[in-house]
């Protein structure tokens, strides 16, 4: 979960998150370096003296600030689009979740074992115990296995909300009348947050969600239980 | 925090490091200042982002290493004392 002033991303979950932090961390040195450059051309350009009334072209420095971007460009769009790609990848799910959007709380079907459905509103922060993370808690989990591939479909009862978890890198909006597919995947057990990431009225920001993941056996125990 | 991402610190450091030494001899060489300090910023732009690329690349290497053998060892654990083990498939057994 996010902590108070947090500007970087949470921890991965996913391999497909990793990937993504490992592209940012590439971009990012990018950035740093174009901006202390250009930076460095302001500073010179200001503290020269030097004057030509008559200047029209100078063919070398165009060619370099014509080719330099370019291979600039190249070195950011190939981990980019391997990325797009790699996140596109086909999957085969071995267990499909679906959720459902409402004002002002989530509903988690599972209906490939027995059809497990509840709902999961907020604990209010009266209620919260000792340890609690306060507009995170749920009263009913979602609970996943983890190493194992999961479809997510997600859509709205109502108006539009957006279901996504920043650790594992994924949000899809939750559309009344649409299906929208997530893939999921979880590389290690633990618990997961997330918020509706779409105004939805005056709850939108009291409807968390919160995902444990566990182990497969116990995901088997915690559905035979239900 | 730039410090804990791999990689990040040394590329850098190298390229803080390359970009003195290459504005400072080029001053040596020529004595104009203006151009050994254009230099020394080239420089330490192209040596950092050749050192992030060729580190980044190694490291995601040895990740990968890692993540086989961490796998192979849980493997082991499961076929240890069974007709798949690893170890009984070791040439040197055969004989």
């Amino acid at each position: 979960m996010a902590t108070w002033a947090q500007i970087g991303f949470q921890n991965s979950a996913s391999p497909l998150m990793e990937q993504l932090i490992f592209f940012h961390d590439h971009a990012l040195l990018i950035l740093i370096l174009i901006t202390t450059l250009v930076g460095y051309f302001m500073l010179s350009l200001v503290t020269n003296k030097f004057v030509n009334r008559y200047l029209l072209d100078g063919q070398m420095i165009e060619i370099i600030w014509t080719v330099l971007p370019a291979v600039i460009l190249i070195i950011l769009a190939l981990p980019s689009l391997r990325l797009l790609y790699l996140i596109d990848e086909t999957t085969e799910p071995s267990i499909t979740l679906k959720t459902v959007g409402h004002q002002w709380y989530w509903s988690y079907e599972y209906s490939d074992f027995k059809d497990i459905e509840f709902d999961s509103y907020m604990m209010p922060s009266n209620d919260l115990e000792k340890g609690q993370f306060r507009l995170l808690e749920v009263d009913n989990r979602v609970i996943l296995p983890y190493l194992t591939q999961v479809r997510l479909l997600v859509t709205a009862g109502d108006v539009i909300h957006s279901w996504t978890i920043p650790s594992l890198g994924i949000k899809a909006d939750a559309v009344p009348g649409r299906l929208n597919q997530l893939n999921v995947f979880f590389n290690r057990p633990g618990v997961f947050y997330g918020q509706c990431s779409e105004i939805c009225g005056a709850n939108h920001s009291f409807m968390p969600i919160t995902v444990e993941a566990v182990n497969p056996a116990d995901f088997l125990s915690w559905v035979k239980s239900f | 925090d730039l410090g804990s991402i791999p990689c990040f610190r040394s590329s850098f450091l190298n390229g803080i490091g390359g970009g003195i030494a290459t504005g400072l001899t080029y001053f040596l060489f020529t004595s104009k200042v203006k151009q050994a300090c254009n230099t020394a910023v080239l420089s330490f732009a192209g040596i950092t982002l050749s050192y992030w690329v060729y580190c980044r690349y190694s490291w995601s290497q040895n990740k990968f290493n890692v993540t086989m053998l961490k796998t192979a060892m849980k493997e082991q654990v499961a076929r240890e004392g069974t007709d798949t083990d690893f170890q009984l498939n070791r040439p040197q057994d055969k004989s």
